[in-house]
């Protein structure tokens, strides 16, 4: 177990910069997520803290030790690769003892191997070729592997991508009570935001190279950082409205019929024009328009099974959300401390 | 829905379903009809000749130049074979072939499989430059190349020894080995090797006990381009060795085909067996690596 620190790492592929000047902690014996947009660099970190790759600028340290320029097997790191790398000439039962028999490990391999083999469950399957495992015991094999001597630090980078959308649930499930049990730093990238806030005790949110916010994944949905991060956080996201160089933001799950709310509550009342009707399980997504006070534009509202009478399709409601779940950007995007002079002066145009 | 009724109808209720291949399948019938033709057309083109050899090299002289030829010998002979090792230096000439054969497959292996690697795996300047090169040599045909490549071997105090039909032999097969095993290596996932060294193996480890199993087919293959290559090569070994002990195979048999006879046909041919028994040997030995190999998708990630 260790703390990994990310020192102001900058990665140049010639002139184009996949990281700029990211620093970040992943926590001792914690799960840390990398989540972002496909091509935002989160593999390329990654590869950094396993020593794949040898950061331009700034400094890789694990546990107390600087390890920029560390060759990987000197790192005690272990990595989950997003197509398993497992190796297709050897069983499972020597994917599996490869990095014990390469480490020259003096103890009982056969021990080993069959204790990190039951704990995926896959001890049935040793004598198998990878070619002839299903995804998700492909999957289990490379956690495995990886888990089999012990390291300080296990990296994951989509390790769920290539399964299907039921095993990728139970999986997870497994993932994180796995995680909870052998208490290992972890750092699992993936561009799911479902995934990372099932999973993680922290998220960091990263695009085009930069960590746009490092927060747990409540911090994440209830007060992102910048109108990336509430766009990209939740389904559907945050609905954002500009209105006089700042940006409004509240979650389509709060902008619910004003019926729903009791009157007493601190409410911005607004008028909804319902477009479209989607229903998804229990929830009806909403599209429509928002006018009477905002400016008229775009929004989606989330209706739990709870919320009997739906507004008519064409049909102008009214709608309300607490005041307290409305957000505020400033003109670059970046989150604004709520204050109070905001929502007075909403109160009074309301 | 007829068509249903009609399949059902020929099966037992709670057996197997209507059997699909019988004999009165005329298509199916016609199509094994062909392929076995094709087979034995086939293997008559190319084996009779070898079947001609070998039955031949166990002839006596008299029954050699019998018109018409009997299909089989009447008598079985040794002969040929004793002669040939009694009066001739073809043990000497088996010798030196194995050993060029063998000395070129090796180094082109070792040689053109770093390179190969190397080209594959790591960014260099020059890089292009340097494959474009390899392949333009093998366009060069090897009579443009023994002169120059003479001049080389008498220059170095070469000439007339095994060495400098290793090197020529070499040279010759190298750019192709490069050019198959690089496209070998591009095609193992570079992961395989990453995962290795996080796993505890140096660059080097990696590469032996991950990439090297998996190249393995293609090794084979490779290998055995060579050995066959360097095995009945002739024009080098014409020009660069003279001296009977330093002769190999391809050489020593050609001189016993004289300017208007042929000093013994007997001997030639139990000499072409023997020529021919190494690469085929070498095949079977190498020959279930390759189908495994190439059946076996080894390379594939996933
Ligand atoms: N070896 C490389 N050479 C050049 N560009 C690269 C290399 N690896 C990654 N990149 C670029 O860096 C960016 C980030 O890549 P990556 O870290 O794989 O993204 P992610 O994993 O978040 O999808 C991409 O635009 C990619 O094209
Ligand atoms: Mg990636």
């Amino acid at each position: 177990m260790a703390l990994v620190e990310v020192k102001q790492i900058t990665k140049k592929f010639g002139a184009y910069s996949a990281i700029s000047n990211v620093s970040l902690t992943a926590q001792d014996g914690k799960f840390l997520i990398l989540l972002g947009p496909s091509g935002c660099g989160k593999t390329t970190l990654l590869r950094m803290i396993a020593g794949l790759e040898l950061p331009t600028y700034g400094d890789i340290v694990i546990g107390g030790k600087v390890a920029t320029r560390l060759h990987p097997k000197d790192r005690n790191i272990a990595m989950v690769f997003q197509n398993y790398a497992l190796y297709p000439h050897l069983t499972i039962y020597e994917n599996v003892a490869f990095p014990l028999r390469v480490r020259g490990f003096s103890g009982d391999i056969d021990k080993k191997v069959k204790w990190a083999t039951s704990l995926v469950g896959i001890e049935h399957l040793l004598e198998r070729k990878p070619r002839q495992m299903s995804g998700g015991e492909r999957q289990r094999t490379a956690l495995a592997r990886s888990l089999v001597r012990d390291p300080s630090v296990f990296l994951l980078d989509e390790p769920l991508s290539n399964l299907d959308a039921k095993l990728r649930h139970s999986a997870r499930e497994e993932l994180r009570q796995f995680q909870e049990r052998i208490g290992v730093t972890s750092i699992y990238v993936t561009h799911d935001q479902v995934e990372a806030m099932g999973l993680g005790d922290r998220i960091c949110v990263m695009q085009g190279g930069v960590v746009r916010q490092l927060g747990t994944p409540e911090e994440i949905y209830l007060n992102p950082a910048d109108t990336f991060v509430a766009s990209f956080i939740g389904s559907p996201p945050m609905n954002l409205i500009s209105d006089e160089g700042r940006t409004i933001g509240f979650r389509p799950e709060m902008f619910l019929p004003e019926s729903a709310f009791d009157p007493s509550e601190a409410l911005y009342r607004t008028e909804f024009t319902v477009q479209r009707i989607e229903y998804l399980g229990g929830d009806r997504i909403l599209y429509g328009m928002v006018g009477a006070s905002l400016p008229s534009s775009k929004a989606i509202a989330r209706l739990p099974a709870t919320i009997g009478t739906l507004p008519e399709v064409g049909t102008t409601a009214k709608f309300a959300m607490r005041l307290s779940d409305i957000r505020y950007f400033d003109g670059e995007g970046k989150a604004v401390e709520q204050s109070r002079r905001h929502e007075a002066r909403l109160v009074v145009n309301g | 829905m007829s068509t249903t009724e009609l399949s059902l109808a020929g099966s037992q209720p709670g057996g197997l379903g209507r059997y699909n291949r019988q004999a009165a399948d005329l298509h199916y019938v016609t199509s094994r009809v062909m392929v076995y033709l094709l087979a034995f057309t086939a293997v008559s083109v190319i084996g009779f000749p070898l079947f001609w050899m070998v039955i031949c090299s166990f002839k006596t002289s008299t029954e050699l130049y019998q018109f018409p030829p009997a299909f089989l010998p009447h008598d079985w002979t040794l002969t040929n074979y004793r002669d040939l090792f009694i009066q001739t230096n073809f043990p000497i000439y088996f010798v030196n072939s194995l050993v060029v054969a063998g000395g070129a497959t090796l180094l082109s292996l070792v040689v053109g499989g770093l390179g190969a690697y190397s080209l594959s795996r790591f960014k260099f300047a020059g890089m292009r430059t340097v494959s474009m090169l390899t392949l333009l040599c093998y366009m060069l045909p090897e009579v443009l190349l023994v002169i120059p490549l003479y001049l080389f071997v008498v220059d170095l105090g070469m000439a007339d020894t095994l060495i400098s039909l290793i090197i020529a032999n070499t040279a010759f097969t190298l750019p192709l080995t490069m050019w198959f095993m690089r496209s070998y290596f591009n095609a193992i996932p570079a992961s395989l090797e990453e995962s290795a060294m996080i796993d505890g193996c140096s660059r080097f480890q990696a590469m032996r006990k991950v990439t090297l199993p998996l190249a393995l087919p293609g090794l084979v293959s490779v290998g055995v381009f060579s050995f066959n290559h360097a095995w009945n090569e002739f024009l080098f070994a014409l020009v660069f060795t003279s001296s009977e002990t330093k002769k190999v195979l391809s050489l020593g048999l050609a001189t016993w085909i004289g300017q208007d006879n042929i000093y013994s046909w007997g001997m030639l041919l139990a000499g072409a067996v023997l020529v021919t028994i190494p690469v085929v040997l070498f095949y079977l030995l190498v020959q279930r690596r390759l189908v495994v190999g190439l059946s076996e998708g080894g390379v594939k990630g996933e």
